[in-house]
């Protein structure tokens, strides 16, 4: 009973991230939003580090909500 | 018409299958010789940009700046090798050209020029087999005395042809020449004017149309692939656009200004002075792209004619369609001045009516070492190279005839009998002749005797063949061959060096250098601690060098003797470096020192790759974190 309510609360905090990148609500992460969120908190990444982070995570430079919720486990 | 199509798809397999032969031709040349070009592209673009169009005084500054920048750019050996490779490149396309040009001789549509010629000079051209061979000799050569007549008459020389080409025209792009497609070959013949090649080319359609066999010769003016100079190139680039200038100024000014330009004028003389004479012909040459009624400059001697095949006596007859008549058959009147800025001969090729190409240098050069200098053959692999082309363009010896062998023989005959130059500066570079004074410091006249011998100022010295010459290295030198000293042996000679005297040895005083074999699994090092392995063959025996990334690595953990190997030095700043390559082992730890080389290397990107995935991990949580933090902010506080 609490393993699966901790999980529950997991998943509606990797859904409330997917959401801070996905302004758009397209579905995916991609580069721009990556570069957009950069912009926004004054990091200064490079192209090949945001790259990096979408080969990590996804597939073909977008990264899923299925793909999100796998990468939060290791977050956390 | 079907063979001609036949022939034309046989030529383009041909050119598909040549490569340029290099011996060290290797994929990062190709780049780089990309690379440099834009970059000097874009260098003279950029140059014509910033210059102002109307202040003197900051167009004068900037090419004098210009062209001191340029005399100190260094010469780099792969400046010389993408030289080398424009030159054979070049070589390549001319002689594209030409086979190209001689199947547009032959094609139908121009069968009507024989109309223009009398038939006095076709009976000419053909006497009969029952006069004897000096009669017929004069007459064939009369015949053709008259045609090079009609043919001046009736043709019009309106436009310039193929000249020498240097590397700073190029950038001005002045070097425009005629570029025809086969349709306006043929249908501009009917103008009976161009240029003189596209004449001459005309010239070879008719004689063989009236049955002579004739060969289309052609001096390909080729980029050379050497730096002499240099300087010019930028100046003669800079200075025509100033010159330009000048000149369209002068005509839009006033009284009261004319004295003052006239004195810049008179100062910029100096500056244009160098490079004036390529100024004139380039100066004509705009004159004549605005009015082509002007005349036109060509080089007095052809840079294409013809050779008319003479049955009497067997031989070629060389024809220029625009020359003096005096000039047919007398092959040294071909050859241009060496103060002829354009025209050069250094490759001449001639083709016959079915397309094979021979080489015909030898016959029209009266010094053929002078030309040798321009010629890709001065390098140890051009003979190589030319040899291959020709194997694909020149004639089969299955289809040699006596004609062929006759000339072959007169071409070896004028190998043979080239003599001693009479003058100290012709026998400077020589390819075949060499005086003691002009040897290097490494060289020597080890045996042989003198070949003749020259009067100097000091006096009478001896000439010798070249092959005498040996080269002399020191014994340091050739132990980086890989090569150790004889015991007992002469040194060719000895030279200075600094405070010492410095004995240099040939190659015949040299033996190989065999090291120390592998003992008891120890490696035999220098005082240093490491291998000399300057050449394959310095490897102890029983020994095995790894050139794994982690082989240094893989021995300490095995616990093994090894030494570092020393592969080569590299010289930067006055001090040489070793350069370390692997090490070396006892072939008995061969297998395991591979394995775990491998092992490690495999380990260390394991751990890269972790380390590169912890790293996205991090990044991925700063910005998450971050951007919930933003949120709260903008919910807490709007």
């Amino acid at each position: 009973m609490s393993v699966s309510t901790k999980r529950l609360e997991m998943d509606e905090e990797a859904e409330e991230a997917f959401d801070l990148f996905d302004v758009t609500h397209k579905g995916y992460i991609d580069f721009e939003d990556l570069r957009r969120s950069c912009a926004q908190l004054g990091e200064n990444l490079t192209k090949e580090q945001l790259q990096l982070m979408l080969d990590l995570a996804g597939t073909n430079g977008k990264v899923s909500r299925e793909e999100f919720a796998e990468l939060w486990i290791h977050i956390s | 018409m079907m063979s001609d199509e036949d022939n034309t798809y046989s030529d383009d397999e041909e050119w598909l299958d040549l490569d340029l032969g290099l011996p060290n031709n290797d994929i990062k040349t190709a780049p780089i010789l990309n690379s440099s070009l834009l970059s000097s592209a874009v260098h003279g673009e950029r140059l014509i940009q910033e210059r102002p169009t109307h202040d003197f005084g900051d167009v004068e500054a900037t090419v004098d700046r210009t062209v001191e920048k340029r005399s100190r750019l260094k010469i780099t050996s792969v400046d010389r090798k993408i030289r080398l490779q424009i030159h054979q490149l070049h070589l390549l396309c001319l002689t594209y050209h030409l086979c190209t040009r001689n199947t547009w001789c032959d094609d139908n549509r121009l069968n009507y020029l024989v109309k223009y010629i009398p038939p006095g000079i076709r009976v000419s051209l053909h006497p009969s087999s029952q006069k004897s061979q000096m009669i017929r000799n004069k007459t064939f050569l009369h015949g053709l005395a008259g045609l090079v007549e009609v043919w001046k008459r009736k043709y019009k020389i309106t436009t310039n042809g193929l000249r020498k080409p240097n590397y700073g025209l190029l950038q001005n792009n002045s070097l425009i020449s005629e570029s025809l497609s086969l349709e306006e070959f043929c249908k501009n013949s009917k103008l009976l004017s161009g240029s003189r090649d596209y004449g001459t080319q005309l010239f070879a359609s008719i004689l063989r149309n009236l049955n002579v066999p004739t060969r289309l010769v052609f001096s390909l003016q080729v980029l050379s692939f050497r730096f002499k100079g240099a300087i010019n190139e930028a100046s003669s680039h800079e200075i025509v656009p100033a010159w330009s200038q000048q000149m369209e100024n002068d005509s839009s000014s006033d009284i009261s200004e004319s004295a003052h330009i006239t004195s810049r004028f008179r100062k910029r003389r100096k500056i244009i002075q160098p490079s004036f004479s390529n100024l004139s012909h380039l100066d004509a040459s705009d004159i004549v792209t605005e009015d082509t009624k002007l005349k036109v400059i060509d080089s007095p001697k052809p840079v294409f004619w013809v050779e008319a095949f003479n049955k009497a006596m067997q031989k070629w007859v060389c024809v220029d369609p625009f020359g003096d008549a005096s000039v047919i058959g007398k092959y040294r009147r071909f050859e241009p001045a060496s103060s002829d800025h354009l025209n050069q001969m250094t490759y001449v090729f001639a083709i016959e009516a079915n397309g094979y190409v021979k080489d015909v240098t030898r016959k029209y050069c009266l010094h053929y070492y002078k030309i040798l200098k321009n010629r890709v053959e001065i390098f140890p692999f051009g003979k190589a190279w030319m040899n291959r082309i020709f194997s694909k363009i020149g004639k089969p010896r299955d289809f040699y005839n006596d004609m062929d062998a006759i000339e072959d023989a007169e071409l070896l005959r004028l190998e043979q009998s080239e003599g001693i130059p009479r003058n100290i500066q012709d026998l400077k570079d020589h390819p075949l002749f060499v005086l003691e004074r002009h040897l290097k410091k490494n060289q020597a006249i080890k045996t042989g005797k003198s070949c003749g011998r020259i009067n100097t100022k000091n006096g009478v010295e001896l000439v010798y063949p070249r092959k005498y010459v040996s080269n002399g290295f020191s014994a340091e030198h050739w132990y980086r061959k890989g090569r150790i000293i004889k015991p007992g042996a002469q040194p060719l000679k000895h030279v200075k060096n600094g405070d010492k005297v410095l004995p240099l040895y040939d190659e015949e005083a040299t033996q190989l250098y065999t090291p120390k074999p592998v003992v008891a699994n120890i490696v035999p090092k220098n005082a240093y601690g490491n291998i000399d392995l300057y050449v394959p063959s310095m490897l102890p025996y029983g020994a095995y060098h790894c050139r794994k990334r982690c082989a240094l690595a893989a021995a300490k953990f095995l616990e093994i003797d090894y030494a570092k190997a020393v592969v080569g030095f590299d010289f930067q700043r006055k001090y040489s470096k070793p350069k370390l390559e692997g090490v070396v082992v006892s072939k008995r730890y061969e297998e395991a020192i591979d394995l775990i080389a491998e092992e490690i290397d495999q380990e260390e990107k394991e751990a890269e790759a972790r380390n590169v995935r912890k790293t996205c991990l991090l990044l991925w949580k700063r910005l998450i974190t971050g951007l919930r933090i933003r949120q709260r902010v903008f919910e807490e506080y709007g």
